[in-house]
């Protein structure tokens, strides 16, 4: 009994100098790679990747001035998206380390063409996670972007990141994480979003939405399309911010709202072509008048209410109308009915018209709920 | 078993020493014979004083004793003046009439003689009658001091001291009940040790009695000197890396666990008291927290020791793991800060974590060796300047150098110092095991550490006791939500 | 080990017992494992309890009919002995079976997700090694490390409802969805009834337990928690991932930590610590099922040697998993509709026949 559990411990001391350390690898004897982007190539049918590394400095390095760049960026071509980053091993001394990346940005060619590829490789990768985001560059090389330094954060990549963590940023852009991009892939409509962005006069901008379909990008969200398309998918969106112009006491006057947030009940009738009721609930906060001379009145927050709902009901119809024109469909209406009414969504023919067809029944009831420090209530000066 | 004995039996016991000086079972009643068989017995030993007395009828007492191990001044009073000083024929007949002493014994063998002579009597021999023991000892012993191994903020000040017979005494003083009860065994061939085994009747099971008593009964060996040498001899495991019975010097935490039902070994020249059986949390249970009036400070700070526990044991093997196999579970700016903090380091974590252990325990074992004021500067020298200069110098990262003062100063949380030496071991074996196999095998470790912990038996009761059987009246003792009965 | 066991157990260890015998597997690879698989798997895994439970009962009514609660014994005492040998064979093969598939999946786990270069036989070996350990420590620290590592099940289920909630999720992809008939369900059920398989071992622990001890509710309550957990992390996957994806994931469980944890901030992924304690647990159903199978051997061949056996079993297991080919095999298609017989059709006959025969007995006395 002794001399077997003594045996067994010394398989345990051995196994491991048998030389199993090969997944041993110091945290430093590897190129974190924390940005990727992709491009097309110049051959026909090829990638181009580009990497950002951070570059390591030691702390006792006194000669570093805080102005000097932090990061390398290397571009390699293959004709695969892997035999890319092969070459790109070549470039660099250590082992490429993909499991701190946060952000894969996509040049908006390799958008149009397709992103099944790039999807597949990062989907399969068990080093990136699933919660890497997509982003999809306008305008310009993914490389080019990648290679811009912003004075906010010192990386490029984490400045994304961040900017996709800050939650409260919705209204002009939202996040989407790779495994969301595919989820929505294979609803029935086969309709997918990803955040956009650009660089404006050697600026970040991240705004607006890529709409996909098949894995193509097919069309744009733009602006206030964003938050009602985030509305329809969601059945809720918050907060976002809208200005809009009313008329008082025959004054033309800029109304800034802020924290609005909606709701939107669904529901439709089993008609063909189908007809949706959208009822769309929500409320927000007066946080700007262009006169200050213009007092608050009940009467003034009825008419922004009106304007609001007027409003709001144009953007959506917009909206709607936008995706009715290039049939795409990323807000998973057809896959509720697909899923709850299956028969009833054969009767359709949903990817060749029904969706073209469908018609929709707005009604908006929108409240101001606050209005910033200032009270509301119409109170009358007496005396002096 | 002999592995820990060493060399058990080796040098055989006082029968064998009669048998080879062929000395007879009976003692001689000549006294001069007497005499040249003590002679023989204790050669070379000039510590063994031989007094001769002469009487008033004008024969000798022969008297024999270890210098020092008694009270002179009262074998002076109480034994030689009376024999001086009396005429009475009667009384010098037998010896026991005239000396004034209440402990006195006939002695009819040499086996007895030997054992009472060194077990600090006087031994009065007179030629035509048995030689009479008398208990004069006056034993080396310090003050009953504040206990230096296991200091307290509340609690009692006192400490066991290396004197049996006080320490039962203090503990009387502590349970003042009938059923407090003491059993005394002699353990060790040569050094005779008094092992005293002391319970409450009632609270303690009788079967777990038993089974102790059957074990130090069947205890081999030569030289009982150290309890731990007793502890070894008597758990169930002797093999295992932890811990098996608690150690203390304090007597209020031996009256607790008294009167919880457990058993206390106490040994003669030992400063501390064995508690048995005890379990894996009772490590991290001081009397002294009782002390607390708020139920949750003492919730709070159990659970802050065995989270403390954790970390002294994992903390090094899981940094390793994850920087050296999976740094995708850092946060993304602390990653770059190791990874910065490690460009100029030439050793892979693994062997910086080992090398920054060997050298925090070089430093304890260092420091425990030596008077404490030389102990505070190699603390200041260690700590400090070889820690800040190896990050200086490029030996080790200063993440590194965080990593083991946590995990050195949250392994010394625990109040057993023989616990924190077990989780030391500990800690090398989970390095080595996630520095060749990362997490995989720093999850592995885990389970084996704690299977186990599951296997040990501290004699009857588990050792992951009261987790498992589970006792929810146990658990609640352990919180101490005790309600008061007004 | 002694052939006449110590009972020693009571109701808190068959519970958990049940509940680590069978777990872990399922909480890696559910909803989707088998061939055939239909949209609504969490409505199969819910079916595919009411078995298990019924085998649950003819174990509580063999418990009050044999004092013994030990099968083996009485199946040895009132059975030809070939026929039991046959059967303790059968037994015995299986169990070293869904073992070694269990092996396979942990290999497979591993090299995808923590140690990626290493040979693969490399980390098997080591916890084949941990496994034997545990398991030449004998059922007692094995019970005792299964009861008292019991929450983390309990943190696997809450990091699942915890998960649940989050954004991600969408109950379109839930509702059941009927686009087969009862038939191909019943069929589709039957692939996933093997999660539950197991259980089986119980028959081996039941001697251990105490005499008088209620087995029924500790069993069924284990079991019903089982399925509670494999149904609410089928909804879970799928409702984050819909059921393409869900299909094509490895561990869906994993893809799902992986997925929503990156907000807490203080850990950056929280999949491989999932996959972490997924291993303590997993080490749980391996100790178990190993020493089935080596309980099983002493019971057919009466063999006492305990550490040879122990160190046999797990060689014989290492070596087997070395020669078999990996988990993505079609092969083990057939050892899952083996695991469903012998974990439920032979004990639930043996039972029967036991019960019955003590039946008649009964009323002739």
């Amino acid at each position: 009994m002794k001399k077997l559990r003594i045996f067994i411990m010394l398989v345990i001391v051995v196994a491991p100098l048998l030389g199993c350390v090969e997944d041993s690898r110091e945290i430093d004897h590897r190129s974190m790679i924390v940005g990727l982007s992709i491009d097309q190539g110049e051959e026909e049918g090829s990638y181009a990747v580009t990497i950002q590394i951070p570059l390591l400095r030691s702390t006792t390095d006194e000669g570093a001035s805080p102005m000097d760049k932090e990061f390398e960026v290397f571009t390699a071509e293959g004709e695969t998206l892997w035999d890319a980053i092969g070459n790109l091993e070549a470039n660099t001394p250590t082992v490429l380390f993909l499991g701190h990346l946060k952000v894969v940005t996509i040049s908006e060619a390799v958008a149009r063409e397709s992103l099944k590829e790039v999807i597949d490789l990062l989907d399969r990768t068990p080093e990136i996670a699933n919660q890497i985001y997509l982003l999809i560059i306008e305008e310009g090389s993914a490389e080019e972007f990648i290679a811009l330094e912003s004075p906010l954060v010192n990386l490029p990549a984490l400045y994304l990141n961040r900017f996709f963590q800050a939650d409260q940023k919705v209204g002009r852009t939202t996040d989407v994480k790779l495994f969301q991009f595919i989820r929505d892939m294979n609803m029935i409509s086969r309709a997918s979003v990803i955040p956009l962005a650009k660089i404006v006069e050697g600026d970040i901008r991240i705004e607006n939405m890529a709409v996909f379909q098949d894995h193509r990008l097919v069309t744009k969200l733009l602006d206030d399309e964003v938050a009602m398309s985030r509305l329809m998918k969601r059945k809720e969106v918050g907060p976002m911010n809208y200005t809009i112009d009313i008329e008082h006491e025959s004054e033309a006057l800029k109304v800034a709202l802020s924290r609005i947030s909606l709701k939107v009940d669904i529901d439709f009738e089993k008609t063909d072509p189908i007809k949706y009721h959208l009822e769309i609930k929500g409320g927000g906060e007066v946080v700007e008048l262009s006169t200050a001379e213009i007092r608050l009145s009940k009467e003034l927050i009825l008419k922004i209410n009106e304007k609001m709902n007027e409003e709001i009901e144009e953007e959506l119809r917009d909206v709607i109308a936008k995706m009715q024109e290039k049939n795409v469909e990323p807000w998973l209406m057809g896959h509720r009915i697909w899923a709850n009414n299956y028969q009833f969504f054969d009767t359709l023919n949903w990817e060749e018209t029904g969706w073209q067809q469908t018609e929709f029944e707005i009604s908006v009831d929108f409240k101001v709920e606050m209005t910033g420090q200032r009270a509301l209530l119409e109170k009358e000066k007496i005396g002096r | 078993m002999s592995i820990i004995n060493g060399r058990h039996n080796s040098l055989g016991d006082i029968n064998g020493v009669l048998k080879n000086l062929n000395i007879e079972d009976e003692v001689d009643l000549n006294s001069i014979d007497f005499k040249h068989t003590m002679e023989k017995i204790f050669a070379d030993c000039s510590d063994l004083i031989t007094r001769i007395v002469p009487l008033a009828n004008g024969e000798e007492v022969f008297i024999y004793y270890f210098v020092g191990a008694i009270n002179e001044e009262l074998l002076e009073s109480s034994v030689i003046r009376p024999l001086t000083s009396s005429n009475e024929e009667l009384e010098l007949e037998d010896l026991r009439y005239c000396i004034y002493s209440a402990d006195m014994n006939e002695l009819k063998t040499w086996k007895e003689v030997v054992n009472a002579i060194l077990d600090s009597s006087v031994i009065c021999h007179k030629s035509r009658g048995f030689p009479i023991q008398i208990s004069l000892s006056s034993q080396q012993k310090r003050a009953i001091e504040e206990p230096t191994t296991e200091y307290q903020v509340y609690g009692p000040k006192i400490g066991f001291i290396e004197d049996m017979t006080s320490n039962l005494a203090l503990m009387r003083q502590l349970i003042k009940d009938p059923r407090l009860k003491t059993k005394v065994y002699t353990v060790g061939t040569i050094t005779h040790t008094n092992v005293s085994v002391m319970y409450f009747e009632g609270a303690a099971e009788q079967s777990m009695l038993e089974e102790l008593e059957r074990r130090i009964e069947s205890v081999e060996i030569d030289n009982l000197l150290n309890i731990g040498q007793l502890n070894k001899q008597i758990v169930n495991a002797p093999l295992s890396v932890f811990p098996q019975v608690l150690l203390t010097e304090r007597p209020d935490q031996v009256a607790f666990a008294l009167t919880e039902g457990k058993v206390a070994l106490f040994l003669d020249n030992s400063g501390q008291a064995t508690i048995i059986p005890i379990s894996v949390f009772d490590f991290y249970l001081p009397s002294g927290d009782r002390s607390f009036s708020s139920v949750w400070t003492i919730a709070f700070v159990r659970a802050l020791r065995l989270f403390c526990m954790i970390i002294a044991t994992a903390i090094p093997a899981l940094y390793v793991a994850l920087v050296a196999f999976h740094p995708e579970l850092i946060p993304q700016t602390l990653a770059f800060a190791i990874a910065e903090s490690r460009t100029q380091i030439p050793f892979p974590a693994a062997a910086e974590a080992f090398m920054m252990m060997l050298a925090l325990d070089i430093l304890v074992e260092a420091s425990i060796r030596l008077p404490s004021f030389v102990g505070q500067t190699i603390g200041i020298v260690g700590g400090l300047i070889i820690g800040t200069a190896a990050v200086e110098a490029g030996l080790v990262s200063s993440l590194m150098v965080i990593v083991i003062a946590l995990t050195a100063i949250a392994s010394f949380v625990s109040p057993s110092w023989d616990f924190v030496a077990s989780l030391r071991t500990v800690r090398y074996g989970l390095l080595i095991i996630a520095a060749t196999f990362g997490l995989y095998g720093f999850a592995l470790g885990f389970c084996v550490i704690f299977i186990h912990i599951c296997h040990i038996n501290s004699f009857s009761r588990p050792y992951v006791s009261p987790a498992m059987p589970i006792k929810y009246e146990e658990i609640k003792q352990v919180i101490q939500t005790y309600k008061s009965k007004i | 080990m002694n052939l006449t066991p110590v009972r020693q157990f009571r109701g808190i260890e068959i519970f958990a017992f049940t509940f680590c015998s069978t777990i872990t597997l399922g909480v890696a690879f559910l909803p989707y494992v088998a061939d055939e698989e239909i949209r609504s798997a969490w409505l199969k895994v819910i079916v595919a309890v009411f078995p298990y439970l019924l085998l649950a009962f003819l174990i509580k009514v063999f418990c009050s009919k044999y004092d013994s609660y030990d099968l083996f014994k009485e199946l040895k005492q009132s059975m030809w002995k070939w026929l039991y040998a046959v059967i303790g064979i059968y037994f015995l093969a299986s169990t070293i079976a869904s073992i070694v598939w269990g092996v396979e999946g942990l290999g497979l786990m591993t090299s995808t997700y923590l140690l990626r270069n290493t040979e693969r036989w490399i980390p098997m070996l080591l916890f084949i090694v941990v496994s034997a350990i545990g398991v030449l420590y004998g059922i007692t620290a094995i019970t005792r490390f299964v009861v008292s590592l019991i929450f983390l099940e309990a943190v696997v289920l809450l990091t699942i409802i915890y998960l649940g909630f989050s954004d991600y999720f969408k109950w379109v992809y839930i509702p059941p969805v009927w686009s087969t008939d009862v038939w191909t369900f019943l069929k589709s059920s039957l692939s996933d009834m093997a999660r539950y398989a197991g259980v089986v071992a119980l028959l081996g622990f039941l001697p251990y337990v105490q005499k008088g001890t209620s087995v029924w509710k500790p069993i069924s309550l284990a079991l019903l928690g089982i399925m509670v957990i494999f149904a609410s992390l089928s909804i879970v996957v799928l409702g984050t991932f819909g059921f393409e994806q869900s299909l094509r994931l490895l561990s869906p469980a994993t893809a799902l930590v992986q997925s929503t944890s990156t907000r807490t901030g203080v850990f950056e992924r929280l999949d491989l610590y999932f996959i972490g304690v997924w291993l303590i647990a997993y080490y749980k159903i391996m100790i178990i099922q190993t020493w089935f199978a080596v309980f099983l051997v002493e019971r057919i061949f009466s063999i006492q040697r305990r550490v040879l056996l122990v160190i046999g079993v797990h060689a014989f297991i290492f070596i087997i998993t070395l020669f078999t080919e990996s988990f993505v095999n079609v092969a083990w298609v057939y050892v899952g509709y083996n695991q469903l017989i012998y974990s439920l059709f032979v004990p639930i006959v043996l039972l029967l026949y036991l019960i019955v025969k003590k039946g008649a007995h009964g009323n002739n006395k």
